[in-house]
Formats: C-alpha cells, sequence, structure tokens
C-alpha cells in the first residue's frame, strides 16, 4: 500500500516536472522573469552587420521599479525608466532626438499567448546543458510551421528563466539578429542614485500619456495562422495616421495607415530580420499609405499588403 | 544627397556615385563616358564587396558590373542619366522575379539629417547601407507565393477602391522624406514589440541602432 502511494506520488512529481520543463513553459518563465527578477546585465546586439553592446538594469528599490538600457559603444545614450515615468538621457543637447521615447512604459509587457504560440510555432527545448554567459541555459527551438514567419532559438536559464540569448533564424538557417548576454548577475547592489544621469548630460523626462484609441476603419481579408489584432480598435499617432497591431505571440507587424495626397510606389525595405513595406491605396478620393513594419519575411508582408481592405471586420 | 565615397574621392568615384544617385552632371557623364570601364567595373565590384560584407545574407546590388555598365552606357550615351538605378541582376533563388534588371533606390540615411547626430554612428552607417528599397513590388516575393490574393476590391461595397500602380522611380527627396516617415514607424514598431514579446527593454536595443532623423 504505502509503495503504491509512493509510486504515485513520484509519477505525480515527474510528470509535473516533465510539465514544468516543457517549452512554452520556459517561455513563460522567460516573460514572467524581466517583470520580476532583478539584473544587470551587459548583451550584445547583432543585426544586419552591424554589433552593438548595451547594458541593462532593473531593480525595485525602495518599493520603486527602475530599468535602465544603456548604449556601452557609441555616444553614451540610456534609457531610465523609474516606475511610470522614463528619461532619456544625451551627452549634449543636440543629441537629443524627439520621438525615441517609448510611448507607453516598458514593463507593460503583455502575458505569453500560450495557444498563438502552440498554432504559428513547433516549441522543443533541444539541449539542456548549454552555457551563456557563464550559466547554465536551456535551449528552445521554436520552428515556425509555414513560411510566414521566422525560427527563433532561445537561450534560458536554468535557474532563473531569464532569456541569455536569442537568435532569429530566417530560410537556410540564416542568422537575421541576435542578442546575447555576455554577463549577468541576479543580485545586483542596485541603487537608486545608479539611475540618476550624469549632471552635464541633457535629460529629458516624459509622462505617460494614453494613446488615443479610435476605431479601425481596415480588416485584413486574410492573416497568417496564429497572427491576430493585437488591439481590436486602431491607435491614433497624429492627425492623418492611425496604427494596427498584428502578432503571432512572438513575431509582430505593426500597421501605420496614413492619409495622404501624394502616391508613392510600392516598395520594401529591410534591416535585417525586419522588413518595411509600403503601398498606397486609393479609397474613394482619398489616398492612403500603408506602411507596413514586422520581423517576418518579406513574402509576409507583401500578402498582408495584398489583403488590407477598407472596413473593420477583423473581429 | 546621397553619394558613394572611396578614401580616394576621386574624381571618376563621385561622378560615378553622382550617377547612381542621379545627380550626375554633363561633366560627370562625360567624365564616366571617358572612363576605363575596366576601372569603372572595379569600382562597382568593389561597391558590391563592401554591401555584401556588411550584409553577405542581402540580395545583391550591383552583383553583374558589366550588366550594369553596358546599361549605364547606353543611358549616358542617350544623354538621360536616369535614376538610383543599379544593377539587381538574378541573384539569389528564392526571388520569385529574375529579370535582369530592377530598379534600386539607395538612400543614404546617415547623410540625410545633418543636424542631428545619430544615436550610434558606426550603426547608423550600417543601417543606412543596410536600407534596400526595392521598387515594384514583386522582387522579394518567393516562389511560392504566386497565390498571394489580389485584394477583393468587390467587397467592399460602398467606398470606390482603387489600387495604385507601381512608381517606377522616387526622386532623391522623397526617399529622404520617406525615410524619416520611416524610422519613425520603425521606432513606433519596435516599441509595441518590446511591449509583445517578453523580453523586457531587450527589443528596444534594435530602436537605437536605428539610424535618426529630424522627428516628424
Amino acid at each position: 500500500m504505502i509503495r503504491g502511494v509512493i509510486i504515485a506520488l513520484l509519477v505525480s512529481a515527474s510528470s509535473t516536472l516533465w510539465a514544468a520543463q516543457s517549452g512554452v513553459d520556459w517561455l513563460s518563465r522567460m516573460t514572467e522573469s524581466f517583470d520580476s527578477l532583478s539584473y544587470d546585465g551587459v548583451f550584445v546586439h547583432q543585426e544586419a552587420g552591424a554589433m552593438n553592446s548595451m547594458r541593462v538594469r532593473r531593480g525595485l528599490i525602495g518599493g520603486v521599479e527602475y530599468e535602465s538600457l544603456e548604449d556601452l559603444d557609441g555616444q553614451r545614450i540610456a534609457v531610465i525608466r523609474i516606475d511610470d515615468s522614463v528619461i532619456c538621457v544625451f551627452p549634449e543637447k543636440d543629441d537629443y532626438v524627439a520621438g525615441f521615447v517609448p510611448a507607453e512604459p516598458f514593463r507593460r509587457f503583455q502575458e505569453l499567448d500560450k495557444e498563438r504560440l502552440k498554432q504559428a510555432y513547433d516549441i522543443q527545448v533541444v539541449d539542456k546543458n548549454q552555457r551563456i554567459a557563464s550559466r547554465q541555459a536551456v535551449k528552445l527551438k521554436l520552428v515556425p510551421k509555414d513560411e510566414y514567419r521566422y525560427g527563433h532559438e532561445f537561450w534560458i536559464d536554468k535557474s532563473t528563466g531569464f532569456l541569455l540569448k536569442h537568435d532569429v533564424i530566417g530560410r537556410d538557417n540564416k542568422l537575421l539578429e541576435r542578442i546575447q548576454f555576455t554577463s549577468v548577475s541576479f543580485s545586483p547592489d542596485l541603487k537608486a542614485a545608479d539611475f540618476a544621469p550624469n549632471d552635464d548630460s541633457y535629460t529629458q523626462r516624459f509622462i505617460e500619456v494614453e494613446p488615443q484609441v479610435v476605431k479601425r476603419d481596415w480588416h485584413f481579408d486574410w492573416l497568417p495562422d496564429g497572427f491576430g489584432l493585437v488591439w481590436q480598435d486602431a491607435r491614433r499617432m497624429n492627425d492623418s495616421t492611425n496604427m494596427m497591431l498584428l502578432s503571432d505571440g512572438l513575431s509582430t507587424v505593426s500597421v501605420f495607415v496614413e492619409q495622404t495626397n501624394k502616391k508613392r510606389p510600392e516598395a520594401f525595405m529591410h534591416l535585417g530580420a525586419t522588413i518595411a513595406g509600403e503601398k498606397s491605396i486609393q479609397v474613394d478620393d482619398q489616398i492612403y499609405l500603408l506602411t507596413l513594419v514586422g520581423e517576418v519575411p518579406a513574402q509576409t508582408i507583401q500578402r498582408l499588403m495584398a489583403v488590407i481592405m477598407p472596413g473593420s471586420n477583423n473581429d | 544627397m546621397t553619394k558613394f565615397h572611396d578614401k580616394h574621392g576621386s574624381e571618376r568615384d563621385d561622378s560615378l556615385s553622382a550617377f547612381l544617385d542621379n545627380e550626375a552632371t554633363p561633366t560627370d557623364i562625360e567624365i564616366l563616358l571617358n572612363s576605363d570601364i575596366n576601372d569603372l567595373a572595379s569600382k562597382l565590384d568593389h561597391y558590391h564587396q563592401i554591401q555584401q560584407a556588411i550584409q553577405p545574407d542581402q540580395v545583391s546590388l550591383i552583383d553583374d558590373s558589366g550588366a550594369f555598365l553596358a546599361q549605364m552606357h547606353a543611358k549616358l550615351e542617350q544623354g538621360k542619366p536616369d535614376t538610383n538605378v543599379v544593377a539587381f541582376p538574378k541573384q539569389n533563388t528564392h526571388l520569385l522575379k529574375s529579370e535582369k534588371l530592377e530598379q534600386v533606390a539607395l538612400p543614404n540615411l546617415s547623410q540625410s539629417h545633418g543636424s542631428k547626430r545619430s544615436f550610434f554612428s558606426g550603426l547608423a552607417v550600417a543601417a543606412s547601407v543596410a536600407f534596400v528599397v526595392v521598387l515594384g513590388g514583386n522582387v522579394l516575393l518567393e516562389g511560392g507565393s504566386a497565390t498571394t490574393k489580389t485584394p477583393t476590391f468587390a467587397a467592399t461595397s460602398t467606398p470606390q477602391v482603387t489600387p495604385l500602380e507601381p512608381i517606377t522611380a522616387l526622386s532623391a527627396e522623397e526617399a529622404l522624406q520617406n525615410n524619416e516617415r520611416l524610422q519613425n514607424y520603425l521606432r513606433q514598431h519596435a516599441q509595441q514589440a518590446s511591449m509583445t514579446v517578453g523580453q523586457g527593454m531587450i527589443p528596444m536595443a534594435k530602436v537605437v541602432g536605428y539610424p535618426q532623423g529630424n522627428d516628424q
């Protein structure tokens, strides 16, 4: 009897452990870790033949959340978030670039949409004994189920769930983009002063402004499996431009619809994994310029451009 | 405006750059016509190598300098220096259309906004080269995408919707205007993406790598 109970408990524990180690669960842990851990790390971002190293820090200090992203290679420009306030730090006032600051605080990450992800990717734990930035990592592979999105490989810290490395893989297994930590500490001795800009730098502070939600006047006659509208409505960017957002849980495509009085040629632009496409459409007497930007293959952008239509029945 | 510059900055190279940018003067044209075609081919190959070194997995801009030069000379002889036309011959096998020449505009983002410094100058330069505008939509399509839906305009009963035909070239000014707008869109996209993929601030690293310009 006792033996039976022990075996049952072992089976139960083992299945729980297995479930906890599934690819989707590792991704969930990864998402949660960015919002829950304190960290101080340096990572390298590589895209389109260019490479840049950056430092990212996050900590809860006196009940206030601090977060920063700092360039280490070029000019020492940083973005600092203290709770809901975002501060951009530039070496000099002339370096200030309007429009850089995020429209919303970074922390409002959406929860991982597991069902969308499963629709779009085969998610596999392919190696549990990797080593990145001197830490033990689990390697996940997200293999796209169709040609409308890229593949992804994640290396996730075994003990914390933190993302240590992320590769975006294109056709023929080509590396399109990489983010890789070279060092990271999860017990950083962070103080509020660490997030204070230098006295001689130029800072610009931004308070969150809720984006204006407007009626969505466009829909898609087709979407790749797993893709859906992140917002049912559109977001107004300015008097003439609205934005929509598509996602499959990992890849995103932004759709900008701008009223214009000038036709533009259909065109595509690429930067590493990021593809942008634009096309003019005339509805009655009004010309609209559609611009789609996303980390998806060019053919996805092109096909979406072909099926975007006036009307809002993409629910 | 857009210029290719090399270390030597020779007259011939400047003229070639001007031609590629649709800014060739009659003097440039004369210089090019009088230049040794092998030297020009070598220079184009050099541009090609630079582009390939920066983006080895991207389509070549100048993959067949001979074809390009033949086209260039034909246009010069006609006295009509064309727009930013460079050779876009058969390249990656996954391109659907393999016509010999497509038109490619090469906006130089790093030089388009002189009053504002880029966040990361090295990256901005790289990005300025990495951006490739391909006019005429189908060249990026892959073989399997021939099934791409044509918009069913009839489905929109009330409004009259008319797809606009692709225009064959962008002026340099248009290209630059386009890029400022596009830069803004790229930033907006990266910011929104950072909120959907659950990687903290890290996706923002893309934003700071984008070339920066005057904001709209």
